[in-house]
């Protein structure tokens, strides 16, 4: 999309039109998915679980995470904090949202679209993780030590078979730029990439699988485990600190979810000649607001049925959890990758 | 996890780098207030010492310095999970010394309280393993049906915990009117529910990779401890009171005492102890239905006996000297009651041999080559009562 | 073999040291014997000992004062039906230790009631070798240091129970 059509006027520098869009997307996208897949989550599992779930801030408790947010921004937090728990809390979030200037949200919401942007979000990944395992070896407890070992075991496990998977996608779709990867798709789920065959299926379900393990989400969230370590990495932090660490916590998962989606789960692409139509009737602005939402659909339910699977499944132990991503994730990835090439292969010959 | 005692010897253990850590005595990952001082070698337990003492609150100095009827309220105090075995040790205890013939309605009743509890006792324990593993969902289905139990003490007794429902020669009241069909409805729904919960839960595959040969408990250390109980079934010693020392009216109720098979992989490891009182819900419910079905017309109360009257008037209980020993089968084992009583207004000495304190004594020998995120499940699954260990 | 031919079957194994007989009654009655508390020792020796009685289980040890004397009585459950042992000792002044044999090396299910009993009754247990046994402090213990503490052992009939919570 121009910078003229999102109201610039012409020759406004680039880097202005860069910050503002990064904060919109971040004020219009990251902050409303935080609230309103937090208030879903907490509706649909209680739910599920036979009982009310939020229901006195607003309509339902739709305000619920607002009043959270409240709560944990005016709380006291303790008194000795050190420069290195700073810091690394620092790198943490830094890691997390240097992210956003990359994440895919339409075809005209991406800011950085080189032939290598799908491996961006994944390194950014792996400083995310190094930042939560030094953020808990700084707070000097037992449980922030173990909950940092953990992050990190899980992180190199995990990052393997999460690589390769996205290698999958990549050959289906001759390059690992954006918008290369989303209009190798069609519109219609047997158009995606996860059901175009048998081993990008596979890769599919193997790359969520092993982003929640590189990425320590529930249920595989030893390093963040509730019940021996009171919360590992997290347990030493309060107020402010604990609601910038959740926020990432959200915006990591999120962001997986994303790019999921994108990679494997056809993206922006509407059915048809849609796009075009709406492009040239109601204008460019309206496409892009609805490709984001189509993103947003997707991911949302991708997120709620991972969330639900880790609220019914008993949570796994760490070295249960590192030895499935090396010894079934790796090698069901590497498969998928042989099967997708040669697929690859034997289409490019006919 | 096994392979710290199987596949490495002691040096490649890296002695050096033995770190320690103590937990408690508030914890979430501990069933009560004690503490644990482990050394850990990385994330394996290599050796576990147990304090407790922290929950003491002179219960048994509590009965001998106040009148009898107030020793029901303390015994009551014994485990708060499961409350009306205190009671009931001790009402079995003092009537033999008195000599009171137990009303044959009165025996019902409280055959009724102590399965009911024994559910609920049980149930709470299941919310316990699932909590430990992070199973949210199973927390809050076990939760809600146990309500159900909670609902029957309340219409039975007017409270939830704490009954103080049983007297020295039968209990305070008649059961409530629609009571033995609520009972008979709630054993039909729970039946049920245990069928959803063993499809949810119970052979999970990541329920039984969390429990299945962790914290092993071997029939010799269960007997070397003096494990009874689930704990002691799960781990292949079949000994239940009800059966082996019949008291109250089990000897005509027809019931199994499930014991652990090692289903999960090994017999005597977490997921044993937890299925094994799955299974005895089951049989409970079955002793329900039965007790409700066949319930005895007649008093409440032995005849003679006066309940206490809260006016300043009430004579004080007298109970003739003498020396009685109860055993009856808690919700967590063999609980024993040894009263003296020398006559006067107040008993000479009232002491609960309880089941908590072998499972306790088992920990440090449990606790041996465990990874610390499987802390929390073998605790959770040895159901331990720190309240009934510290009295 | 059931408990009085327990019982006699031990009197006649250290002679002597079963001095008198009772029961105590209960839904299952329990026959017991009055045991000379020096030969206390040899008598759970011989007990252990013994295949054919089988008294592998030691279910409770129940400490109580009777007079100035503090009675233990040991509930054992056999093969063939309980029984159980009491002995007596007398403490030298009112807050004095007294001593106690051990049966943690027979039975170690009776370590943590032995602890329970030296705690909040003042009975030392000794080892088979005469010597003391530690006994890990739990809170009882550590508490006898401070000024409520110094006032006694708790479950002693001369412990008055009182003082201020704060």
């Amino acid at each position: 999309m121009s910078a003229e059509s999102l109201g610039f006027s012409p020759g406004t520098p680039e880097w202005i039109v860069s910050i503002v869009g990064l904060l919109g997307v971040y004020a219009v996208v990251i902050f409303p998915s935080v609230a309103l897949m937090s208030w879903l989550e907490r509706k649909l599992i209680a739910d599920f679980q036979a009982r009310v779930g939020p229901n006195r801030a607003g309509p339902a408790g739709f305000f619920q995470p607002i009043a959270d947010l409240l709560k944990l921004l005016q709380k006291d937090t303790r008194y000795h904090w050190s420069w290195r728990e700073g810091l690394w809390l620092a790198v943490h979030t830094m890691a997390l949202y240097s992210t956003v200037a990359v994440i895919p949200l339409g075809s005209s919401l991406i800011f950085v679209n080189t032939d290598m942007s799908a491996f961006l979000p994944f390194w950014a990944a792996l400083v995310l993780a190094l930042g939560t395992m030094l953020l808990g070896f700084s707070q000097k407890s037992v449980n922030g030590w173990f909950g940092g070992v953990r992050v990190g075991v899980q992180a190199l496990a995990g990052a393997l078979p999460a690589l390769v998977c996205m290698l999958c996608a990549g050959v289906r779709a001759g390059s690992f730029r954006w918008t290369d990867l989303a209009s190798s798709q069609g519109g219609l789920p047997l158009g995606w990439t996860a059901f175009s065959n048998p081993f990008q299926f596979v890769a599919f379900v193997v790359f969520v699988a092993s982003g929640l393990v590189l990425l320590s989400i529930a249920p595989t969230s030893g390093g963040l485990s509730r019940i021996d370590l009171h919360g590992g990495v997290s347990a030493e932090l309060s107020g402010r600190r604990l609601s910038l660490f959740r926020l990432g916590r959200f915006y990591v998962f999120f962001l997986w979810s994303v790019i999921a989606v994108v990679i494997f789960l056809g993206a922006w692409i509407l059915p048809g000649n849609l796009a075009e139509i709406i492009s040239q009737q109601i204008g460019p602005f309206s496409l892009a607001v609805i490709e984001l939402v189509c993103v947003l659909v997707k991911a949302y339910a991708l997120m709620m049925g991972v969330v639900w699977l880790s609220r019914v499944v008993p949570h796994g132990r760490v070295d249960q959890i590192t030895n499935f991503a090396w010894r079934v994730l790796s090698p069901f990835s590497l498969a998928a990758l042989m099967g997708a090439a040669i697929w690859a292969g034997w289409r490019a010959l006919l | 996890m096994s392979m710290a005692k199987e596949s490495r010897n002691s040096e490649e253990l890296m002695l050096a780098d033995l770190s320690h850590w103590e937990i408690g005595p508030y914890h979430g990952a501990l069933p009560g207030q004690m503490c644990l001082r482990l050394t850990l070698d990385g994330e394996v337990v290599v050796s576990g010492k147990v304090e407790t003492g922290f929950l003491h609150r002179g219960l048994e100095k509590a009965i001998e310095i106040h009148p009898w009827r107030a020793a029901i309220t303390y015994a009551d105090h014994l485990d708060p999970e499961a409350a009306v075995f205190g009671e009931l040790a001790l009402c079995l205890a003092v009537e033999q010394i008195a000599g009171y013939q137990i009303p044959a309605r009165a025996v019902a009743i409280r055959a009724i309280l102590s399965e009911l509890s024994r559910v609920s006792a049980h149930m709470l324990h299941m919310v316990k393993v699932a909590n430990s593993v992070g199973a949210e969902t199973m927390i809050h289905y076990v939760l809600r049906d146990r309500e159900r139990v909670l609902d029957l003490f309340e219409l039975l007794t007017g409270a939830r915990f704490s009954l103080s429902f049983l007297r020295f020669g039968g209990v305070r009241n008649d059961v409530t009117e629609g009571f033995i069909e609520r009972v008979l409805e709630a054993c039909v729904l729970i039946r049920a529910r245990i069928k959803e919960y063993n499809d949810l839960f119970t052979f999970n595959r990541t329920f039984l990779k969390r429990t299945s040969k962790v914290g092993v408990i071997t029939p010799e250390l269960a007997k070397k401890t003096g494990l009874t109980g689930p704990n002691a079934r799960a781990s292949g010693l079949p000994m239940d009171v009800r059966r082996a020392f019949p008291y109250l009216n089990y000897p005509s109720q027809d019931f199994d005492v499930p014991v652990g098979r090692g289903e999960g992989g090994a017999v005597g490891d977490a997921h044993d102890r937890f299925l094994v009182r799955l299974r005895e819900i089951g049989e409970s419910l079955g002793i329900l239905r039965h007790l409700a079905e066949s319930m005895p017309a007649g008093d409440f109360l032995c005849p003679g006996v006066e309940l206490d009257a809260a006016t300043p008037e009430t004579v004080a209980l007298q109970i003739p000297p003498g020396e009685a020993y109860a055993r009856i089968e808690s919700s967590r084992g063999l609980l024993s009651c040894h009263v003296i009583s020398d006559g006067g207004e107040r008993p000479a000495r009232v002491q609960f041999g309880v089941p908590s304190v072998a499972a306790l004594a088992a920990l440090p020998e449990v606790l041996k080559g465990i990874w610390i995120e499987d802390l929390p499940v073998v605790l959770s699954s040895l159901d331990i009562s720190l309240a009934e260990a510290d009295r | 073999m059931d408990a009085n031919t327990i019982l006699t079957k031990l009197n006649r194994a250290v002679p002597g040291v079963i001095f008198d007989r009772g029961r105590i009654a209960g839904p299952e009655p329990v026959p017991f014997g009055w045991v000379d508390g020096k030969s206390l020792r040899r008598l759970v020796e011989a007990l252990r000992a013994d295949q054919e009685i089988s008294a592998d289980h030691l279910e409770n040890i129940s400490v109580a004062q009777v007079g100035d004397a503090l009675m233990v009585t040991y509930f054992f459950r056999a093969a063939h039906g309980c029984f159980a042992l009491r002995a007596t000792a007398v403490p030298a002044e009112p807050n004095a230790w007294v001593s106690f044999p051990t049966v943690r090396d027979l039975w170690p299910m009776a370590a943590p009631m032995e602890n329970y009993s030296c705690e909040l009754f003042g009975i030392r247990f000794v080892g088979a070798d005469g010597v003391e046994l530690e006994i890990e402090a739990s809170l009882v213990l550590k508490a006898k240091d401070s000024e409520a503490g110094s006032r006694g052992f708790p479950l002693r009939k001369n412990f008055v129970v009182g003082g201020s919570s704060s």
